[in-house]
């Protein structure tokens, strides 16, 4: 196994002066946990709830509606009266929305409000949702005291009570976020040492190195040996550089905002890296095997570009359907993974024998894989590129 | 001491190398000489074990080289055709590497490298990464990685190819200093006159078989020709053909 040391040094002093070595291990997984902590911030601001906040209402021909008026008036609501023309005012953003009083007319004496609001404006969400629970209240309270002056039961016209609890650890948005994570991590995995793999292996063949560094007495598995161990490693730091960027971001994110109850801490970060240690040995096996069976390194890289985006599709798509792992799932490698680091991070915890069985098959097949590739490296076409 | 019998190679259905057989012995230097396309790169790559043949039987002091890999390969030194190197490291860096793939380490490893950076006048560049370096440059990383376990056979793919005059003969000096140290050294070339300067044999090869072989004089002697490179023209053009079958002297072409 000397040899293969020699080999993993050699190939870590190498990459480790190679810009885009660095860049794809240490600033490519970045990029998730800092898209994610700015959505977090937009939509935690955005969102919030700020019990002291007092809601603005713009009002036009709030003169025909006086009770009305004096109901929000009640409610903390501010109150402004908007004498320009509705419809142009929101159009211009001069006001979020407006309730425009509609006169009444002579056979049907209810009051009639029109909300004109911008849906495509994300931050009037909350707001307007207010404004109508305040209108819908303010209906109510109208119908009660019509009913309690008649001597009637309430229970007539409200035949529905609806109480909500919510039994998760989390609220369903910032779930839809921590779901984001796995995804994230599956990319990181296949992206963090493609460089070094293809460029020691494919690249080293293309540039006519492979050659003068086979004929020396050692046996090739020992090389290739070697060459994954540095591809491995420097998976492994753009996992662990992205571990922490997520737990630094969960810290750093206002957490009323956007529903996060329980974060995962250090002992789920922990159990999430543990994922994926037999997960990236999977992945850098897979990427040398398809560098050292494709023709070029032009080649290697068009499948190994698209290849980190197989793995990153099913939690994708399951952030908006989560599953919870069952059975023989865990042993599919990637889709194992995902499901298992889905529930850590949102604290459904995990069946520790789901974990067992994922490292498990996920060690088996990278086994497969490298008794592939080996076979493989021994063929003349891994020395010669032509 | 390198021998090769009846060695055959093909290529898709390209028969490349037809049954070569010849010797390079200790204390000598032997020049394999031939056309672009001869087979002289196909033959020394199948020699320094990284083409396997179709068949016949290769041997490295002794040692099989087809059943034996790395036995073989730790008695040779190899300078392929391509020189290969590592942009990022230096050249102290591409020798140490390949030292240590050999086994050795520490001081001994470092005082030899030591002396390969002396001998090949590469103190100059020794500590600089080897991205834009001369080819002159490149040939003598790749020599000194070549020849930092000290093997007794060495094998240099066209040692010379695209160098300046004063690398060339300091090349043609190295090889001279192995010969006089009893090594056993085969070189490809396609210049007969850098062949018959240094050469104490010289196989002459054509469309992948051996087409004449012997020292020069024996050659000169057998074509009745006094020039080499009119031996060289008349050996692997059509006169090919007419040459008469060489004595048991002189390994042949087998046809």
């Amino acid at each position: 196994m000397h040899a293969a040391f020699v080999v993993f040094v050699k190939e870590m002093t190498d990459n480790l002066r190679d810009r885009r070595s660095i860049t794809m291990a240490m600033v490519y997984p970045l990029i998730g946990p800092i898209l994610l902590s700015l959505l977090l911030g937009f939509v935690g601001t955005t969102l919030r709830i700020d019990p002291d906040q007092r809601l603005t209402i713009a009002i036009a021909n709030d003169s025909a509606a006086p009770e009305l008026v004096a109901y929000f008036a009640r409610s903390g609501v501010v109150i402004r009266s908007l004498r320009d023309d509705p419809v142009a005012a929101v159009q211009r953003g001069q006001v979020p929305f407006v309730v425009v009083v509609r006169e009444r007319s002579a056979t049907d004496k209810r009051l009639r409000v029109q909300l004109i609001a911008d849906p495509g404006r994300f931050s009037t969400l909350v707001p307007v949702s207010r404004t109508l629970d305040l209108l819908r209240g303010y209906g109510r309270d109208t119908t009660l005291a019509t009913l309690r002056a008649a001597g009637l039961d309430e229970r007539a016209v409200e035949p529905i009570v609806i109480e909500h609890e919510n039994v998760g650890r989390t609220l369903s948005l910032a779930a839809l976020f921590l779901n984001m994570m796995a995804p994230f991590l599956m990319f990181t995995i296949f992206i963090g040492g493609v460089y070094l793999a293809l460029d020691s292996t494919s690249g080293e063949r293309e540039r006519g190195s492979m050659e003068p560094l086979l004929i020396n007495p050692v046996s090739r598995l020992e090389v290739l040996l070697g060459k994954l161990g540095a591809a491995y490693l420097f998976t492994l730091i753009a996992v662990a550089v992205q571990v922490v960027a997520f737990a630094v971001m969960l810290e750093l994110t206002p957490p009323q905002g956007i529903g996060l109850v329980d974060p995962p801490g250090a002992a789920h970060m922990a159990l999430v890296f543990l994922l994926c240690l037999p997960l990236a040995l999977f992945a850098v096996t897979l990427q040398v095997l398809i560098a050292v069976m494709t023709r070029s390194l032009k080649e290697a890289q068009t499948y190994l570009g698209l290849l980190p985006l197989i793995p990153s599709i099913p939690g994708m798509i399951l952030v908006f359907a989560p599953l919870k792992t069952q059975g023989l799932l865990a042993a599919i490698p990637t889709f194992g993974q995902t499901l298992l680091i889905g529930q850590i991070i949102r604290g459904d915890g995990v069946n520790a024998l789901h974990v067992l069985v994922s490292i498990a098959a996920t060690l088996i097949a990278t086994a497969a894989l490298l008794a592939w590739t080996a076979r493989l490296f021994e063929r003349e076409q891994a020395v010669f590129a032509n | 001491m390198l021998e090769v019998r009846d060695l055959h190679k093909s290529f898709r259905g390209v028969h490349a190398v037809r049954g070569v057989s010849f010797q390079a012995r200790d204390g000598e230097v032997t020049g394999l000489i031939g056309p672009n396309g001869a087979g002289k790169t196909t033959i020394l790559r199948m020699l320094y074990t990284v083409l396997r043949p179709d068949s016949g039987t290769m041997l490295i002091d002794g040692v099989d080289a087809a059943s034996d890999r790395r036995a073989a390969q730790r008695r040779i030194g190899v300078l392929p055709d391509v020189r290969g190197l590592y942009p990022r490291l230096t050249a102290r860096e591409h020798v140490r590497y390949f030292g240590r793939l050999h086994g050795m380490r520490g001081a001994e490893l470092e005082s030899r490298i030591d002396r390969l950076i002396a001998l090949l006048d590469m103190r100059e560049f020794a500590d600089r990464k080897s991205k834009g370096f001369s080819r002159g440059q490149q040939m003598k990383v790749a020599l000194a990685r070549a020849l930092v376990h000290e093997p007794h056979n060495v094998m240099l793919d066209e040692p010379t190819n695209g160098l300046d005059v004063a690398t060339s003969r300091a090349v043609r000096q190295l090889i001279g200093d192995m010969r006089a140290a009893q090594r056993c050294v085969l070189f490809s070339s396609h210049i007969m006159q850098e062949v018959a300067a240094l050469c104490d044999r010289i196989v002459i090869l054509a469309q992948g078989r051996v087409v004449l072989a012997g020292t020069p004089d024996e050659l000169r002697r057998h074509t009745g020709l006094d020039d080499l490179e009119e031996v060289f023209m008349a050996a692997t053009g059509t006169a090919a053909e007419r040459i008469a079958a060489p004595d048991s002297t002189l390994a042949a072409a087998e046809d």
